[in-house]
């Protein structure tokens, strides 16, 4: 099956890639600003925001879940719209997990470097904004921590796909929920078979952030992500 | 009198409310190495870094003649609002350097880290170039290595490396040999003899090493509480101190 991959397999494997990785880029294009501001303002209950931000990082998948079913649910504030079990709930859902990690991640990843480099690009003779891209360049691993944790959160999150997604044959079926229906009705070679497709999966994509930041970083660099 | 490059007069600043630099009004020449003594907590750093225009004072003015650029005058008295990206402060940071106490450095290789110096500067130099002054600081085998994972004393020496590259018109030292061994020390006040016969840069050191500043001034302050307690030639500010204050300091009592 791993090697023949029919068409069931196949759409709930597209399906669960689609998701996660709409899910993921949604999720950075607000997440990494959102990081930004709040590893370099300081405000009123930033403290606050921030212990949000955090408790939200470990979010129970169910829970999210359930606010998207409630919000999406006929009688809810958004059923009109006739999201609930389509890709397109899930993928909200699954950006209620990742945004967190993401906004979280990229917080504590600019306080850990050195905030001095802001200042030698300044008596270097930068401008502000070239200096905040240089600061922002020496969090680049932390920046790519969080896409791979966010991405691994993501995919292998079950709870809330089915929940939101009902996992529907053909439709809203992911590799994580297929993998519970078959492992329900006791097709453990088939579950156990899809367990390793996804991990093949987790692999070739975290693979592929991984190079990419490589290429981000330097060639001859001493602190590679390895 | 040789040309006063910088002026600073009555130049302050005031941080939650307490007064880091009292209104200080002195002269920076040029190629000279003029010192700032003083303990810790005296206003030191915070001195430096108005005059290099990192940060802003609250009270003053600085009026900076720097050759071949155009003569400017911040006064922080009356516009509150200076931005750190106005032209002409932008000018005056690029004909300037500023060596931290505590050295900082890309997270790129030596060589990248001397060659983004550069660029930022809108100066190109050649991998060639780089070497030569590598091979001066005694990096030239770290060349390739992350800057990042140098020691406290080696990157040190790449400040150092990138202040031989650039050649400042004017060069802040906060410091210079706190990381440094012995030999290291030696090598810094020998580039800064080097910055200033050779290329004419005139540098404002501040440190809490008497023997330091004994030997590399050309003229000496002495800094206590954000206060210029006094301000002399070299000679001079070591045999005949005028304030008892600076008596003290120099013959290593403790103040009372």
């Amino acid at each position: 099956m791993i090697i023949s991959l029919d068409p069931g397999t196949f759409q709930a494997l597209f399906l669960s890639l689609r998701v996660t990785l709409v899910a993921l880029l949604l999720s950075s294009i607000f997440g990494f600003p959102i990081g930004i501001f709040l590893a370099f303002t300081k405000f009123k209950g930033k403290k606050l925001i921030m212990n949000l931000v955090y408790t939200f990082m470990g979010f129970p998948p169910v829970v999210a879940g359930l606010i998207v079913y409630l919000l999406l649910s006929r009688s809810g504030p958004f059923g009109f719209l006739k999201l609930l079990f389509t890709p397109q709930a899930m993928i909200l859902a699954q950006i209620i997990l990742s945004l967190p990690v993401i906004i979280g991640l990229t917080v504590l990843g600019l306080r850990a470097i050195d905030i001095s480099v802001y200042e030698l690009s300044i008596t270097l003779g930068a401008t502000k904004t070239k200096a905040s891209y240089l600061l922002l360049r020496e969090a680049r691993l932390s920046i790519l921590g969080a896409l791979i944790t966010a991405f691994g959160a993501s995919i292998s999150e079950v709870g809330a796909a089915m929940l939101v997604g009902e996992n529907i044959e053909g439709l809203t079926r992911s590799m994580t929920t297929a993998l519970m229906l078959e492992t329900r009705q006791g097709n453990f070679d088939r579950a156990l078979a899809l367990g390793i497709i996804l991990l093949l999966l987790a692999f070739l994509v975290n693979s592929i952030l991984v190079l990419f930041g490589d290429i981000q970083g330097i060639k001859k660099n001493a602190r590679q992500l390895d | 009198m040789p040309d006063s490059l910088i002026n600073i007069i009555d130049l302050g600043k005031t941080i939650e409310n307490r007064e880091i630099v009292c209104p200080v009004s002195f002269s920076i020449f040029s190629s000279e190495v003029l010192t700032f003594i003083g303990p810790n907590g005296a206003g030191k750093s915070t001195l430096l870094r108005m005059i290099s225009l990192i940060s802003f004072g609250d009270t003053g003015k600085i009026e900076y003649s720097i050759p071949g650029c155009k003569e400017v005058t911040i006064d922080f008295s009356i516009s509150k609002k200076i931005s750190i990206d106005q032209p002409e402060i932008l000018t005056m940071r690029q004909n300037m350097l500023y060596l931290f106490q505590k050295p900082a450095v890309f997270s790129t290789s030596v060589l990248n880290n001397l060659i983004l110096s550069g660029k930022l500067r809108g100066q190109k130099f050649t991998e060639k170039e780089c070497e030569s002054v590598l091979h001066k600081v005694g990096l030239i085998k770290t060349i390739h290595q992350n800057a990042t994972t140098l020691s406290g004393g080696e990157m040190s020496r790449l400040a150092f490396a990138r202040a031989l590259l650039l050649k400042p018109k004017v060069l802040f030292l906060d410091e210079p040999s706190a990381h440094l061994d012995p030999m290291g020390v030696k090598s810094v006040e020998e580039w800064i003899c080097e910055l200033k016969t050779e290329y004419k840069t005139s540098i404002f050191l501040v440190t809490q090493d008497l023997f330091e500043a004994k030997r590399v001034s050309d003229r000496v302050g002495f800094l206590l509480s954000g206060q210029l307690i006094e301000l002399k030639s070299n000679q001079e500010f070591f045999n005949h101190p005028s304030d008892p204050k600076t008596c003290h300091f120099v013959k290593g009592e403790l103040p009372i």
